[in-house]
Order: C-alpha cells, then structure tokens, then sequence
C-alpha cells in the first residue's frame, strides 16, 4: 500500500516536471520565434531606410532611371551575359558619384549577409579582372579584358558595370523588389513586409580563381569544394543514384526559365545519412545565405524542412579540380552548378519554384 | 507564332565584334563550338509541348546565322524564321508506347537579331505541341528523339513537372548524349482528349436542346 503510494507520488511529480519541462520548452521556441520576427521586421526597416537613403542622394533622372513598377518586365531583366550584349536598365554605378556608390554599398551590405556581400564582389572583382585583362589562375584564366565602358555604349566589364534597380517603392508593409547585377551576378531579392525571397538569382564567375594584392579568391570556390566533399562522401550505393548517367552541358532553368520545374532526378536526401544531409543542407547555405541573415535563418529552416523529398544529382568526374555539373532540388529549392567548358568559368541558378520574385507573398 | 526578340539590331554586330575581340576569341570564354539544344518537355492530360532553345557557339554562330539568313540581308524575315523552325521540327521525333510519331506543330518562336547570336550565349527559342493520343489508366511511355544538327550540338533533355496530376512522371531515361531521352509515367484516370471533350460537348447540347424547347413550350403554354 505504502509502495504504490510512492509510485503515486513519484508518477506525480514526474509529471510535474515533464509539464513544467515541455512549458519551458515552448516559452523559449516562442520566444525565438518572436526574436527572429522581430529581427526580420527590424531588418527590412534597416534595408528601407538604406534604400531611401540612396533615393535621397539621387536628382530627379537618377530616381527615374532607379525606379520601375513593381509588376512589368523589369522583373525578369536579368542575365549572366556582359551589359551591352544583355540590355539592363536601372542605375548604372559608373554614372555615380562617390556619395552615390557608398550609398549602394550601404543599401547592399545592408540587405546581404556578410558572406552574401562578400561573394558579390568578389564575383564584380573578376569581372574587373576581366577587364582588366590581368592573369587569372586555373585552366582558362588570362584571357584579355574587356573595353571600359562609357556612357555610348559597348561591351562592357568591370566593377563599375552592374546595375541597380527598384521595383516598387521601398516599403516595410507593401512588396518592392531590390534587383542588382551585372555579368555573371543576379541578384532579386523581393520583399513583402517582414518576409523576402532572393530567388531567382544568379551567382556565376569568371575567373572562378583569381589572385589579388597577394590573395587567391574563389568567388564560388565554398559551393564548388562543399559538393565535391558531399559526392566523396556517398557510398557506392548513393553514388550510382547520385551521378547522372549523362553529360550536363548547361543550366537547365537558367536566365528566361521563370516558372519552369523540371522532374528531379538523383539521390533524394532521405537515403542519406544524417552526417551528409548536414553536408547538403550546408551545400544550400552558400546560396540561401547571401540574403540578410534574417531572411537567410528561416530560408533554411524551410529547405531543412523540405529535406527529406529533396534531391541531389551530380553530372561528371568527382576529384575536386575538375569540371563537374551538380543540382539540388526539391519542393522549395532548385540549385544548379554548371561550368562552362572548364573550371574557370561557372554559372549557377537558385530558384525556388513556390516563390520566386515572393510570389507567395508578393502576388496581388 | 514568330517573334524577335527585343534586341536592337543596328548596335548588336558591333557590339559583339566587340565582345569576341574583347574576350581574346573567347575560346573558354563562353560557348565556342557547339551548338546547344535544349529541350524541355512539357505533358498535359491531352498534349505534349517541346520548348527548344537552341545556342550556337561563337564559333559556330556565323554559320548558324548563314543557315538562317539565306539572303544574307541581315535580317531574319518571318519565312526564313519559320523555314529554320521547320527544320528543327523535321529532326525531331515524339513517340508514345512505341505508336506512330506524333504530328508535331510550330506553336511559337523567338528569334534574336542575328549579330547578338555571335556572342555564343543568345539562344532561338522554338515551341512545338503535338497532341496526345488517347491514354488509359496505367503505365506509358513517351520517347524524344533530337536528330537536329547531329555534328557538333550538345544536347540538354527534361521532362518538366506535369501541370495536371492526371499524369505522373515516374522515370527518365537518357544516351549519354541526352539525344534521346525516354519519359516513363502513369495515367491516373483515362480522360478524353480535348478534341473528344469538344465532341462529347457538342452531343450534350444537342441532346439538351429538345428538352429546353419542351420546357419552354410547357412554360408558354401554363401562361
């Protein structure tokens, strides 16, 4: 009697404290969710203020030139080709003034992540070194640079060719559309409130590795080295439903390819282990990431979600060093790593077939 | 349908001799010697669609553009646009569960001007439909074949996510070369085509209109 009375008690008590325990538990996820809407909502005021900020250092011609409808063609502007060859329009850095560049370089390190911000440049630097015409390491590289363009015209490369483009008014509660780029970088980042989407968006570089005032600089050197480690990682097993049994020339849903889902094909991540779903999920991170942290948290925490009906397929030898085609896709995610030719030479895609342009958001 | 695209023609020679020269020939640079044709495939309850984009190299783009331009007065006319989509479409062949070849149509294409296509990165867009044959529930399959411009073309191949659940991919198959490419799928339900959907329409207000001159001849007369 006085045994089960113990049990009792003990039963009891235990309960309390799984209780007190899983209440705990749910105050903190509460609590985080309610940081990260804040920081989300904190964040779109800061891109806002940058973008108004610039506005504010424009005359009139340079807020008509930055300023598009939200809705129209300007939205699928965009490209891997030179500017000259691909028609963009938008503000041009090269017809800045020094205030007007920091401006642009506050309003991007504001809405891109750090690493984000980093890689853009350091994809617009090779494309200086294109034009500069300067050696560039790897198979590929020291080709001649490109003319420096002016206001006539012209084929153009350099830091000083990529351009910048509002699609709506930027707004905290109404959707607006921040678009920069240039060759070989497209960046789409729509936001809607405290929600963004930066996809559709491109990522390429040429040279793919390049040394400058005595440092080696592989703009998209972490995707490419992360998924030669995730295919190295895969069992024999895996592999044969990883690799492709065909040659992947290209992109499939590159520049013009909006609203376009092809079937997926290779590996799903659920016959991974949990080591190499890490491996993929941080593969997805060198592209979700280059958005605000903010915005980039609950990216992954969607794609982290998705995981388990998302594929991995690999097209082409697996020893880093040499020029291998890859894609991941699933429900919410497409990425593709394509080189063109050789290694020196890489366009990707990053789409999101549910909301590209924040089309769950951002549709009227 | 034969549209251009919206690229000025009087700037874009110069601006890709710019390009190649700048680019020292471009060798690695962008695309040189291929052609590349890529194809998407799209299945619907009662047709398929190919959308072809079609990429001639550096290298390769002046004879691309010769191939096209047969008079060679720089422009690609709406006849020389639809005798080049013509040809394409003659290399191409669609089948289903081993059946005839699919009677494929022009639907739609973009052509660039011909001088931006020397940069070797500006694709023509051709979009063909064919339509299905009728579908029992069950396993099918639908065979792409691409014999268009064999020397010297590199091949992409997929099957897009059926906009109707009625289909469901369940498998393809390519040659290493993604010239041909196999698509496996199920057919949920066995559907009219739209042709019959038209026909079974049709029948139905014929067989209505009787009734509806009863009904009102009932109505008038109760008046």
């Amino acid at each position: 009697m006085k045994a089960s009375r113990h049990i009792a008690v003990g039963m009891l008590l235990a309960l309390a404290v799984a209780a007190t325990m899983g209440l705990a538990h749910l105050q903190t996820v509460r609590a985080q969710s309610r940081t990260s809407a804040e920081t989300s909502a904190e964040a779109t005021k800061r891109i806002v203020s940058a973008a108004h900020a610039l506005l504010a250092t424009l005359d009139d011609a340079g807020r008509a030139k930055v300023q598009f409808p939200f809705e129209g063609p300007q939205k699928a502007r965009w490209s891997n080709l030179p500017s000259g060859i691909f028609q963009r329009e938008g503000l041009r850095i090269a017809d800045l003034t020094s205030t007007q560049r920091d401006a642009v370089r506050t309003l991007l390190t504001t809405a891109l992540s750090r690493q984000g911000y980093e890689k853009a440049e350091a994809i617009m630097q090779g494309d200086e070194m294109l034009r500069q015409g300067a050696p560039a390491n790897g198979p590929g590289g020291g080709r001649r640079g490109g003319r420096p363009g002016g206001p006539g015209g012209g084929v153009n490369f350099g830091k000083d060719q990529y351009f910048l483009a509002f699609l709506g008014t930027p707004s905290t509660t109404q959707p607006w559309m921040l678009q920069f780029g240039g060759h070989h970088l497209a960046i789409n980042l729509t936001m809607g409130g405290s929600q963004a989407s930066m996809t559709p968006s491109l990522p390429a570089a040429q040279p793919a590795t390049y040394t400058i005032e005595g440092r080696t600089v592989r703009p998209l050197g972490a995707e490419n080295d992360k998924a030669f480690a995730l295919i190295n990682a895969l069992d024999n097993a895996q592999r044969s439903q990883a690799i492709l049994p065909y040659r992947v020339a290209d992109l499939v849903l590159g520049p013009g390819q909006d609203g376009r889902t092809i079937q997926p094909e290779g590996i799903r991540a659920s016959a991974l282990t949990a080591s190499q779903q890490a491996m993929l999920l941080e593969l997805a991170r060198e592209w979700a990431g280059i958005m605000h942290d903010a915005f980039a948290t609950a990216r992954m925490a969607e794609i982290k979600a998705n995981l388990p009906n998302t594929y991995f397929a690999w097209s082409g030898p697996t020893t880093n060093g040499s020029a291998a085609y890859f894609r991941v896709q699933g429900p919410t995610v497409v990425i593709e790593y394509a080189p063109q030719g050789g290694v020196d030479h890489i366009h990707t895609i990053y789409r999101d077939p549910t909301n590209d342009y924040g089309a769950r958001f951002a549709s009227k | 349908m034969v549209h251009d695209l919206p690229a000025s023609r009087s700037v874009s020679r110069v601006l890709v001799a710019a390009f190649v020269l700048a680019s020292g020939a471009g060798a690695s640079a962008h695309r040189y010697d291929e052609l590349l044709q890529a194809t998407r495939i799209g299945m619907e309850s009662d047709r398929v669609r190919l959308e072809m984009s079609l990429t001639p190299g550096i290298a390769v783009a002046p004879a691309a553009i010769r191939a096209i331009d047969i008079d060679g007065d720089g422009v690609f006319s709406s006849v020389e646009r639809r005798a080049y989509a013509n040809a394409v479409l003659k290399n191409l062949s669609v089948r289903v569960d081993e059946g005839p070849a699919l009677q494929l149509a022009l639907a739609d294409s973009n052509f660039p001007a011909p001088g931006t296509m020397l940069t070797g990165d500006v694709p023509i867009s051709v979009t063909l439909e064919a339509e299905l044959p009728r579908l029992d529930r069950g396993d099918h399959h639908l065979r792409f074949r691409n014999d268009n411009a064999t020397a010297g073309s590199v091949y992409l191949a997929n099957a897009l996510v059926p906009d109707t659940t009625r289909i469901a991919i369940t498998g393809q198959d390519r040659d290493a070369d993604q010239r041909e490419l196999t698509i496996a799928f199920t057919v949920s339900e066995a559907g009219p085509s739209l042709a019959e959907l038209g026909w079974i329409a049709a029948a139905g207000m014929l067989l209505l209109l009787p009734l509806h001159r009863r009904v009102r001849m009932v109505t008038l007369g109760a008046r």
